[in-house]
């Protein structure tokens, strides 16, 4: 049985009359990579705060490494990293000084910002203050001060959120190489295509519950349609569309007619995405 | 308590605040200013009323009489020049006798004297006009009046030993720098929610009680090495310098306790500004009573910073040492806590 980084029972959080979080349980092994789907307002927010130690569970418990995150709030903050979804930088400050702030304020000994603004690739840039860094340098630099106590879980808020792709990718790689570190990584986002890229396991919640919660591939295999589609030139010489599932008894035959019957121009097979499966199980889109 | 945070938040908060280029040069510019205004101002109090005077017949034998008794009178050859002496205010005010009046008032007739006076003239000065004629009145026509008066003073005898505008000027001149440099701490403050660090600072092993001891540190310091060099620049702390350190510490302290609140209401910098703008006059009336004796009653005491104003006043334009202010330390003391604890508190709301 794996240890687990993180574990959440009976999770429960209210704004007023609100329930924000309704009685969540989920475990997160150590070194796994799990991707929180939701839209907004689901309470993908809510339950990082509780689970960060920002804000007490109104009801359950959250475990972080075997610490209650309630009454040990300060040794549970001192394993984790986290990045927000929005810059929240000291803008009037340089990226070196930022990175040492927070070297200081986490007792972190012979701390070498130098080197882990390389490994975000702002090296040329660290002793620029920060209000001259675009977005992508900014979220880059996010990461980075997540990642200056060598935190054993990272809580990662939409990190690539509006990035241009150089700088999405350049985090994703950050990711995985921390995940090969052993870090465990609960990343938040919107981006299905990211979460299915990344994840070990993804859970989808929707209206503070959780719908479901399963690798990516699992989840495909059981609420996926794997199909293939093609392009066929019809009768009249126009190009037509054609579709055959996959996962059927007539599946060989429906391809032996189409490459035997009809002039096939492209062909492609298709798997659902994650986002077709979230809008098939809560009935509704992420946005 | 965790205090290995605190040296960092402190270095943090300082380099932010000197790189707030607004609050650095409002810093040094008021301070200069502050100091420069001292010194421009008078130091001291003219208590010699100055009239016109256009009396032909035995003016300046009258005019040498009276002057004894604070008038200084400066004599014109005309009426007319009298009148434009006054329009161009080269002098506060003037008196014309006509030409005969000793003569008119043995012969039991009543001559008129005209009182020049500008038009933004305040009562007081009128009515000093009309005691003026009829005291000339009386020494040209010889007759006194039959009375003997004995002037009683109640309260400090300030005859001779007057305040000079400036250093009635000071207590004022300390509220203000205290409350500018609250401003700089309020708005670092609402700047921290408004961006967000202050999530990023809490997630740390901080806790609200490190940040907050760091953010206070840095404004008590800030506004009390600003307060000392103002008050050494101006001579004050020559008087019972222990004294004065003391009661600025605890207006660093009340001012403080006012920043974190102004900080927990204040979204963003003007925001912060427009309450400081309030707070400043709030906490300014006790020291214009300072300035302009008479105009405050009982109720200023109900304003903290009244026992910080007081002190200072009591201390460097009267001499007051321990047994007389330490009612009013005790008082700003009592302040320091509710306020301090009241900031701390709705702080500690807005970032939860």
């Amino acid at each position: 049985m794996p240890n687990h980084a993180i574990t959440a029972e009976n999770l429960t959080y209210r704004y007023g009359d609100l329930l924000a979080v309704d009685h969540i349980n989920f475990d997160v092994a150590e070194g796994e990579i799990l991707g929180f789907l939701g839209p907004n307002g689901a309470g993908k927010t809510t339950t990082v705060k509780m689970l960060t130690g920002q804000m007490r569970p109104k009801e359950g418990k959250a475990t972080l490494l075997g610490m209650d995150v309630t009454t040990q709030t300060e040794k549970v903050q001192a394993q984790i990293g986290v990045c927000f979804e929005i810059a929240n930088l000291y803008e009037q400050m340089t990226g070196l000084e930022n990175l040492k702030l927070f070297a200081q304020l986490f007792s972190v000994k012979n701390f070498d910002a130098r080197a882990l603004l390389d490994r975000v690739g702002l090296g040329e840039r660290g002793k620029d203050r920060v209000e001259g860094y675009s977005k992508g340098m900014k979220q880059r630099l996010m990461v980075a001060r997540a990642l200056v106590n060598q935190p054993r879980i990272l809580f990662l808020d939409e990190p690539t959120e509006g990035l241009d792709p150089v700088s999405a990718e350049s985090i994703r790689n950050l990711i995985l190489d921390e995940a090969k570190r052993g870090v465990t990584i609960f990343l938040t986002t919107h981006d299905m295509l990211e979460a299915d890229k990344l994840c070990d396991r993804v859970a989808f919640i929707d209206r503070g519950k959780i719908a479901v919660l399963d690798t990516p591939h699992n989840l495909k295999q059981q609420y996926g349609k794997r199909r293939v589609k093609a392009q066929v030139t019809g009768h009249d010489g126009k190009l037509e569309n054609r579709e055959i599932r996959l996962d059927t008894d007539a599946t060989a035959t429906d391809l032996q007619k189409l490459f035997s019957a009809e002039k096939v121009i492209t062909i492609h097979s298709e798997e659902a995405s994650l986002e077709d499966i979230f809008i098939q199980i809560t009935g509704r889109g992420l946005a | 308590m965790n205090w290995q945070t605190i040296p960092p938040l402190i270095g943090k908060d300082l380099k932010l605040f000197f790189r707030n280029r607004f609050y650095t040069f409002i810093t040094l510019v008021a301070l200069v200013a502050y100091i420069g205004v001292y010194y421009v101002m008078p130091d001291r109090v003219d208590e010699i009323i100055e009239v016109g005077l256009y009396a032909p017949s035995t003016a300046a034998e009258v005019a040498q009489m009276l002057e004894d008794d604070g008038i200084s009178f400066q004599l014109f050859e005309s009426e007319a020049t009298l009148k434009q002496a006054i329009l161009a205010k080269e002098i506060g005010s003037g008196l014309a006798f006509p030409e005969n009046l000793v003569q008119d008032v043995m012969a039991g007739a009543k001559p008129t004297v005209d009182i020049y006076v500008p038009s933004d003239v305040d009562q007081d000065t009128q009515e000093a006009m009309q005691v003026i004629v009829e005291a000339m009145s009386l020494t040209l026509t010889g007759r006194a009046l039959k009375i003997d008066t004995n002037e009683v003073t109640l309260g400090r005898d300030m005859a001779g030993q007057q305040i000079p505008p400036r250093d009635r000027m000071l207590p004022l001149f300390a509220i203000i720098v205290l409350m500018f440099e609250t401003m700089g701490l309020a708005s670092l403050l609402a700047e921290e929610v408004q961006a967000g660090t202050i999530r990023a600072l809490l997630i740390s092993p901080l806790g609200t009680r490190e940040l907050f001891l760091a953010k206070g540190i840095v404004s008590v310091s800030m506004v009390l090495f600003q307060t000392v060099v103002l008050m050494t620049a101006v001579g004050a702390m020559k008087y019972e310098p222990l004294i004065i350190l003391t009661t600025l510490f605890l207006g660093a302290l009340l001012v403080t306790g006012i920043g974190f609140l102004m900080g927990a209401v204040g979204k963003d910098m003007l925001s912060v500004m427009a309450w400081g703008v309030l707070a400043v006059i709030l906490l300014g009336i006790p020291s214009f009573g300072v300035v302009f004796p008479g105009t405050m009653t009982g109720w200023a005491k109900l304003i903290p910073s009244y026992y910080l104003v007081d002190t200072v006043h009591q201390v460097v334009n009267f001499g007051a040492g321990w047994s007389q202010i330490s009612h009013n330390l005790l008082s700003l003391l009592v302040w320091d806590v509710a306020l301090l604890f009241l900031g701390a508190t709705v702080l500690k709301r807005k970032f939860a």
